[in-house]
């Protein structure tokens, strides 16, 4: 009941949408409708079947997905509500709102593969009308479109095989690829930064939080379906810290501190592509609540950040500093406590290693990318409303704490001062010594979206062999229809020939029969 | 003669009593004639629905009219037969409501309408029919009836159009005939089978005259079907008015082809024998070739009636290529397929309809901003657009499912590849147009065809659009539904592939 509540409630916002006297009111109630899902979040676990639906549609949830679905519904509320304050709301911007806010809880709470493959489409394809705003975004909408469908489509096949039970790496690597191309697994990254920096900051928290939410859901619902893929993992593994490096050095060279922060993304989904590794890897299920966890941190926190690039103002700043140190790991933040989670499920002795030597130095990168974000913003001067950022910054800062009490047996174990502290001590001298450097360094730069700046040339070049091709059909068969002649055609063309040889055919017909 | 006798031939009869009465009716005699018309589409569907329950409980209707000595016409009404006759009779009913508005006032109305409904009494005999001699008989009539509606306008391009295709369908028809005469001589007289194949008592040394015969019938019923290369008359024939290219170019004639293709995979040969004679593995790769090549030149058409009449030729394939490997998951694919593709492909023709006939737009560039002008029109076709590149939880979502699970269950991840590559041609040329329309605006006033409406166009063309789009969602959303196409289709799945 409380989960079609939750679901109904921003698809029955969305058709109101058809009454122009609604639309007003709609927007009113648009921060207050995710709020709908966390009594569903909160409650004890449960399952729903619903047979009629689609091909029979389940619902429910477990401990990690409680805590992504209230996750997602805080987040969805304070970024509404900055959209609320922002004044400029299209029609459409605000129906595909509601349909990506439906499509995002619903592939949290989904638990069956077309249900989910439903809702996963719905948000990700209203995104793109959140995304679109301005004429601006096109471009940025038109490379989001362009990937987002490639990964629909991977994932759609990677569904199809697990439906079937064929639990091969191929499968794995299907669901990896398909529903990483929301997460900015590499080569597939390209849209998020442009995307990011195209939109407005209620859009970008959306993009950066609930996107990357219903994604990890997926992730973390089917993958425990394949076999354990040793092979598979430490390629994740090993990629995924590969990702968090080399987005890191991306993202310093950018100029925009909203597409820096789409690196920052395409980073921290390294790091937790690493830790899918380690557990892809491990003979013993998927451990899905870690993964949850580092999620959930990092969706708020990176949504916060990206509704704090719409305001500026003292409180503002310190609570974006204060978000970049948590993003960092400082000591006793959300972010240390999620990473320190991570790096305990390395269980085969080989990746472990690998995970052990290099998990640490991503928090150096981290937070060398975010002190170049702060000095990006240090001067900014918005217009935005800061309430929905403080109010959302507070909750990225405390409501974690929550998850883990919830989520982690003994969460004591995780708080490790020491092994947090040291990384951050090198990336404070690695800025000591380049501050001399800042001006030098700060005349390197990088487009947004890197290998996007290679759409325009793909697309003449496929247009090229489109229109080579242009007009040219196969060539037709015989054309026999020469034969035909003109004259009879013209009269079998008026009226009574055609009908009374058609009568007269049937007459034949019928004395046939009698016969 | 009995009920269940009577019933066949009353659906049957239907259409047709009207059509013959409307051809000698006066183009002036509007009112008769739309009465004709409407009492004979609402008749057929009430009729067709009695005919789902009843064969839902298991009655068997059957008519048999002797014609050739051991030959008789024979109209039965078995699964397959009524999801193909409900499609028929359902989409008849909303098209004689649209091309009622389509033609109001133009000349030939009683000749369209007359053949209109010959037409489509031909379509539901090629669906009844229980054997090869009374497929071929209605397939026959279908080609001849359709040709008035394609030269209608008697244009020269429609002139043409109408040659070409009378040259395509009736060389098919050709090759049809003689392979269904040769596969009589060998086999002698037979009806289709209810479950496996009716040509298990034929000689093995005959296997390879099968398999010519076998390719001979598909190739026959392919130039329908529009499988590359036969495929020429289809975006031709759309200089025919817009229901008819609707109804007939985007559901009777193309399913006609699906459908004798279907008949003889599963009730001629049997799919243990089409499989094991290797026939359909060619057939699935031509298949194959037809989807992709369709949808690349849909890309390349600006004229959206072509571009739609591309895509039908791609889509067609869909329902081939799943019939065409083996088990049951891609079989109910497939004949899901026929009733979902038909749907949504009617949704896209009328609403062409609508935008030429309203605002007198013919081309996808003249699209921008149409949406704000007629909202209604464009979500339907929004929605089957969006059907169309099998986004959830539209009706091409169910069949793309289970055409995928179907073609990895057969050991064919090739056609599961061809089917993803062409979900992405098809969201790379409808999308544009659903781009146009809302996300773009329009600097010049509309070229107002109609007198303004209370609605952004004539009602009684905008009912049948908005309707076909609401099937799309209700088929893909409640696809597991007791009266759903979807359950259906599972039970002629299980018919043919008994556990």
């Amino acid at each position: 009941m409380t989960i079609a509540l939750a679901l109904l409630l921003p698809l029955l916002a969305a058709a109101l949408m058809m009454w122009r006297s609604a639309r007003a009111y709609v927007l009113a109630f648009t921060p207050w409708i995710p709020l709908a899902a966390l009594p569903v979040a909160v409650a004890p676990p449960a399952t729903v079947e619903i047979d009629f639906l689609l091909l029979g549609m389940r619902f429910g949830l477990e401990p990690w997905s409680q805590v992504l679905l209230a996750g997602t519904a805080l987040l969805w509320t304070c970024a509404g509500w900055a959209l609320r304050l922002s004044g400029t709301v299209t029609t459409p911007r605000l129906l595909a709102w509601h349909l990506s806010l439906a499509g995002n809880l619903g592939a949290i709470l989904a638990m069956d593969a077309p249900g989910f493959y439903l809702f996963f489409a719905l948000t990700s394809l209203a995104a793109y009308g959140i995304l679109v705003n301005t004429r601006r975004a096109r471009r940025a909408g038109w490379l989001y479109l362009v990937v987002a469908l490639l990964g629909e489509l991977l994932l759609l096949a990677g569904l199809l095989l697990l439906t079937l039970e064929v639990t091969g790496p191929i499968t794995a690597a299907l669901l990896l690829f398909g529903l990483g191309a929301k997460l900015g697994i590499l080569p597939l990254h390209f849209p998020l930064p442009p995307a990011y920096a195209a939109t407005d900051a209620a859009g970008a928290a959306v993009f950066g939080g609930g996107l990357t939410l219903a994604a990890v859901a997926g992730w973390l619902r089917f993958l425990p379906g394949v076999q354990p893929q040793p092979e598979l993992g430490e390629y994740a593994l090993i990629a995924g810290l590969a990702t968090a490096f080399a987005a890191a050095l991306a993202g310093m060279l950018q100029r925009n501190s909203r597409a820096l922060l789409g690196y920052s993304t395409i980073s921290q989904m390294g790091i937790l592509t690493a830790g899918l590794g380690l557990t892809l890897a491990s003979p013993t299920p998927i451990a899905a609540a870690p993964l949850a966890f580092f999620a959930v941190h990092h969706g708020l926190n990176k949504a916060a950040l990206l509704l704090g690039t719409g305001s500026s103002g003292r409180l503002v700043f310190a609570g974006l500093v204060l978000l970049s140190l948590a993003l960092a790991g400082v000591p006793l933040s959300s972010g240390a406590v999620a990473k320190a989670w991570l790096e305990s499920m390395a269980a085969a002795p080989a990746l472990a290693d690998t995970a052990h030597r290099w998990l640490p130095f991503t928090s150096t990168a981290t937070a060398l990318l975010m002190a170049k974000f702060l000095w990006l913003t240090r001067k900014a001067q918005h217009s935005g409303l800061q309430a929905p950022f403080l109010a959302l910054a507070l909750l990225a800062l405390i409501a974690p704490w929550a998850g883990i009490y919830y989520l982690h047996p003994s969460p004591g174990e995780l708080i490790k001062f020491g092994a947090a502290i040291w990384p951050l001590v090198i990336a404070a001298a690695i800025l000591a010594i380049g501050w001399p450097l800042r001006n030098w360094l700060g005349r390197w730069h990088l487009p947004p979206g890197d290998l996007a700046v290679l759409d325009k040339p793909v697309v003449q070049a496929l247009r090229k062999l489109l229109g080579f091709w242009r007009g040219r059909e196969l060539p037709r068969l015989p054309r026999l229809y020469r034969l035909a002649p003109e004259r009879l055609e013209q009269q079998l063309r008026t009226l009574p020939v055609t009908g009374l040889a058609l009568f007269a055919l049937l007459l034949a017909f019928a004395v046939a029969l009698s016969l | 003669m009995s009920l269940e006798a009577l019933l066949p031939l009353a659906i049957l009869a239907s259409s047709l009593v009207p059509g013959l009465l409307i051809v000698f009716l006066d183009d002036r005699h509007r009112r008769t004639r739309t009465w004709l018309n409407m009492i004979g589409a609402t008749l057929k569907v009430l009729l067709v629905v009695g005919a789902l329950v009843g064969v839902y409980h298991g009655i068997e209707y059957q008519a048999v009219i002797p014609m050739i000595p051991d030959y008789p016409l024979l109209l039965r009404l078995d699964p397959l037969a009524l999801l193909f006759v409900s499609l028929s009779a359902a989409l008849w009913l909303l098209t004689t409501v649209y091309a009622i508005a389509y033609l109001e006032g133009s000349p030939h109305r009683s000749r369209f309408f007359g053949f209109f409904s010959v037409c489509v009494s031909a379509t539901v005999g090629i669906a009844m029919a229980g054997n090869l001699i009374t497929l071929f008989f209605f397939y026959e009539l279908l080609s001849l009836s359709t040709y008035p509606l394609v030269i209608h306008r008697e244009t020269r391009k429609s002139l043409h159009a109408g040659r070409i295709y009378l040259a395509y369908v009736l060389s098919g028809s050709a090759v049809l005939l003689g392979a269904i005469v040769w596969l009589h001589s060998l086999a002698g007289p037979f009806e289709f089978a209810v479950s496996g194949g009716a040509l298990d008592h034929v000689d093995p040394r005959h296997r390879p005259a099968l398999l010519v015969i076998f390719l001979l019938m598909v190739g026959g019923f392919g130039v329908k079907a529009a499988l590359v290369p036969m495929h020429h008359w289809l975006p031709i024939a759309m200089v025919a008015p817009a229901p008819v290219s609707a109804l007939l170019h985007a559901v009777a004639v193309v399913k006609a082809g699906a459908f004798g293709i279907a008949r003889t995979i599963y009730d001629v040969f049997g799919s243990e024998l089409s499989h094991s004679l290797g026939g359909t593995w060619m057939l699935a790769i031509v298949a194959g070739v037809t989807i992709i090549y369709g949808s690349l030149r849909a890309l390349q058409q600006d004229d959206l009636k072509r571009r739609l009449a591309y895509s039908t030729v791609s889509q067609l394939s869909y329902i081939i290529l799943g019939l065409s490997l083996p088990g049951p998951l891609a079989t109910i694919g497939a004949l899901v397929h026929l009733v979902h593709q038909g749907i949504m492909k009617i949704t896209l023709f009328f609403v062409a309809g609508n935008l030429a006939e309203t605002l007198h737009l013919h081309k996808v560039s003249e699209l921008d901003g149409v949406g704000w002008r007629m909202p209604w029109t464009m979500s339907a076709f929004t929605v089957a657009a969006f059907g169309m590149m099998s986004v959830p939880p539209l009706a091409g979502f169910i069949s793309e499912w289970f055409l995928g699970l179907g073609a990895l269950n057969a050991g064919a991840p090739w056609a599961l590849g061809v089917l993803l590559v062409s979900s992405l041609l098809n969201a790379a040329y409808f999308l544009p147009v659903i781009y146009r329309a809302w996300f773009r605006s329009r600097g010049k006033p509309w070229h107002e065809n109609l007198p303004r409406h209370r609605w952004e166009t004539h009602t009684w063309l905008l009912i049948p659009p908005v309707i076909t789009a609401l099937l799309v969602i209700v088929l893909g959303l409640f696809a597991n539904g007791l009266w759903s196409p979807l359950t259906w289709v599972r039970i002629i799945a299980e018919q043919e592939y008994p556990t």
